[in-house]
Order: C-alpha cells, then sequence, then structure tokens
C-alpha cells in the first residue's frame, strides 16, 4: 500500500505520517502542495492519497479535481484532512468525488476509522 | 509616539470648518467686490482658493495620521530589537517587520513540534517493547511456574507478584504509547496556528499597501491644494513639514518607483513630507 501525504506543514504530514505507521502503512511519500502532489501521482503507483486543503500553489480541491479528471488517478482513493470545516466546503469536496473528508484537529482515532472505512468500500466494490 | 502628533478627527474637523469661516472671512470683502463687478472668474477662483484651504488641513492631517501610524509600526520594530539580549539580537535584527516576526512564530513553533515529536519518536518504540517483552515473559513464567511440580506457599506468592508485575508493566507501556500518541497528534497545533498566522501575514501585508497608497492620495492631494498653506500648523509639525516639503520624492521621477518592502515604504513617506 503506497500512501502520499499532502500538506503544506512539515508538522501535520510527519504526524500523519506516524499515525500511518502505527497502523501499519510505512510505504508513504509526501508533498507540500498540489502542484508538487500532481506528477509524483501521475508518475508513481499510489494507492491512496490523504491531503489538505489549503496550500499555496494548487490547493488540495484542485488536486482532487485534477485526479478525478486524469484517467490514471481517477479511481484514486482521496482522504482530505482539513481545517476547511465550512458545509459548503464539505459539500464542494464530495461533489468533486472525494472518498473521506477529516476536520482538523483529528484524532487517531478518527483518521483510523476514516482510512478503513475508506479501504473497507474499495474492497466492496472490487 | 508624541502626544502633539495626535490629533483627533473632531478636532481636524473642527480645524477645518474654523479655517473655512476665517478665509472666508479674510477674503469677504474682495468676494463681495468681484460678485458685485460681476467679475465671476475671479470670485470662482477666490471661492476655490477658500474651499481648498479649509481641506488642506484635512489632507494634512490624513497625512499626520498615515505617517503616525507608519511611526508606530515601524517604532514597534524598533523596540523589540533595541530589549533584546544580545543572544537572540542578531536573530531579531533579521526580523525587521511584522511579517517576519510572525514567521519567525511559525518556525519556533515548528521547531518545537518537531523536537516533541522526536522524542516521541524515540519514546514510542520504547513503550512497544517493553510491552511486547513482558507479556512473551508473562508467558515463559506462567509456563515455566506451571512445569514447577512442587511449589511452597512463599514461592506461591512470589509467583503471583511477579505474574501481576509483568501484567501491570504491559498494561502501563501501553498506557505510555497511548499519551505519546496524543502529545503526537497535539503538534497539530502548530500547523493551525500557523494557518491564522498566515492570514493575518496576509492581512498586515494588505495594510501596508493601503498605507502606501493612502500617503500616495494625500500627497496628491497636497499637490493639488498646494504645499503654500495657509492653514496653522504646530510649530514642530510645521518644521518638519517644511523640511520635507524640499524632498526628492515629490518629483515625477521617484513616483514610478514601485513600492516592494518595508525600506521603500520608510522612503516613500519620508520623501512625500508625512
Amino acid at each position: 500500500m503506497k500512501i502520499l501525504i499532502v500538506d503544506d506543514f512539515s508538522t501535520m504530514r510527519r504526524i500523519i505520517k506516524n499515525l500511518l505507521r502505527d497502523l501499519g502503512f510505512t510505504n508513504t511519500s509526501e508533498a507540500d502542495d498540489g502542484t508538487t502532489a500532481l506528477p509524483l501521482l501521475e508518475k508513481g503507483n499510489f494507492d491512496f492519497l490523504i491531503t489538505d486543503w489549503n496550500m499555496p500553489g494548487m490547493t488540495g480541491l484542485e488536486l482532487l479535481v485534477a485526479c478525478r479528471a486524469s484517467t490514471k488517478l481517477k479511481t484514486l482513493p482521496v482522504l482530505m484532512v482539513t481545517a476547511e470545516a465550512k458545509r459548503d466546503q464539505i459539500i464542494a469536496a464530495a461533489q468533486a468525488g472525494v472518498s473521506g473528508y477529516v476536520v482538523k484537529p483529528f484524532t487517531a482515532a478518527a483518521l483510523q476509522d476514516k482510512i478503513t472505512k475508506i479501504f473497507e468500500r474499495i474492497e466492496a466494490t472490487n | 509616539m508624541p502626544q502633539s502628533k495626535e490629533f483627533t478627527q473632531n478636532e481636524s474637523a473642527d480645524h477645518a470648518a474654523e479655517t473655512f469661516i476665517s478665509a472666508l472671512r479674510d477674503h469677504r470683502c474682495e468676494l463681495m467686490k468681484n460678485l458685485e463687478g460681476n467679475d465671476l472668474a475671479s470670485a470662482s477662483d477666490l471661492i476655490r482658493q477658500i474651499y481648498l484651504s479649509s481641506n488642506e488641513t484635512v489632507y494634512h492631517e490624513v497625512g499626520r495620521l498615515t505617517r503616525a501610524l507608519h511611526d508606530a509600526l515601524r517604532d514597534f520594530n524598533l523596540d523589540l530589537g533595541l530589549d533584546a539580549s544580545t543572544e537572540v539580537e542578531n536573530e531579531l535584527s533579521e526580523m525587521v517587520d511584522a511579517r517576519s516576526r510572525l514567521n519567525y512564530v511559525i518556525t519556533m513553533t515548528e521547531n518545537a513540534a518537531n523536537k516533541t515529536m522526536d522524542r516521541v519518536d524515540e519514546a514510542a518504540p520504547l513503550a512497544q517493547s517493553i510491552m511486547d517483552d513482558s507479556l512473551a515473559l508473562k508467558e515463559e513464567w506462567r509456563a515455566f511456574v506451571s512445569a514447577e511440580s512442587k511449589i511452597n506457599e512463599a514461592h506461591e506468592a512470589l509467583f503471583h507478584r511477579v505474574d501481576a508485575h509483568l501484567s501491570a508493566v504491559a498494561k502501563s507501556s501501553q498506557g505510555v504509547h497511548s499519551c505519546l500518541t496524543d502529545i503526537l497528534m497535539e503538534q497539530g497545533y502548530q500547523d493551525l496556528s500557523g494557518q491564522v498566522i498566515k492570514r493575518v501575514i496576509e492581512l498586515v501585508s494588505d495594510v501596508e499597501r493601503s498605507l502606501v497608497r493612502l500617503v500616495k492620495i494625500a500627497s496628491n492631494l497636497e499637490a493639488v491644494a498646494g504645499m503654500q498653506s495657509h492653514v496653522a500648523v504646530r510649530p514642530e509639525m510645521n518644521e518638519k513639514q517644511r523640511i520635507k516639503a524640499e524632498g526628492p520624492l515629490v518629483s515625477s521621477a521617484s513616483r514610478k518607483h514601485i513600492v516592494s518592502g518595508q525600506d521603500d515604504v520608510d522612503d516613500l513617506l519620508s520623501s512625500l513630507g508625512f
């Protein structure tokens, strides 16, 4: 399971990386915004994307839209972990095809729960 | 900010009204003469002059307030720099404006969060191995004790104590691990506070840009009104303004400059005469 973590704050990338390691996912890569993340996603064989929303350059929502528009990435599971907590924003992310949405600050259990649910859904559709 | 520089909005408005009445009074006879003589062009010029003389006070006050605000922002930086201890003076001297100060906060919190997570990374495997070892040892210990055929009462008591201890150690190290995860999660404050600080940095930049625009507008208005003011300005400001009125940046060449930093802002303000 290869996972890409995208956040402009290195602190948050590290937190997510550590939590994933606790959950048994050790194959992770990092990017600091959508602009750097997209080429990595296009090139590498990532199975899962965890992204922040509010980032300079390309935002997480733009990255999500770009993924859904790409032949290669249109089915890539995308979990958004963000401080953007307005209803409209969550609806917009959902309409853009997000697989899960975690609002910061979050707990380890909440992240674990969302990740588990996403993987269960993937397995159910396969 | 010196008291004498402060001028409230009401004072300013009152002053403008007074100036207008005083100018009107001074030019009353001339104005009447122009009107009676049907010299409308001269009368119109005179009215315009009177009107402008009252507005000049407002322009001066806008400029003065702008200058005071800018000085306050600059002094904020200088004060902190001067008060700094020698150890951090070098660091502080690099932080010449509010934006770099806020970026400094982001860097400091980021460093603190990373150091905390370094310790978590060190401690978590220790807690894990203590837990794994004590669980494994407990199994071995139970197997060893049950294989022993002859156990007296004293040994029996010791067996229970060691067994309970190994269970407690496993439970405690699991508790430590869970605390470490909480500590890790709490470092998310750095991201959240950082996002807020970044917004404030944008705000400071916007305020600064607006300040520069305001100074430019005020200087243009002054140019229209003419610097040869009839307005009674307070003595120390009068002195200052007379000196600044000759400043090089009122020339058209220097106005072409694009303001890009704090130094440019300082230069611009100084040369504009506020």
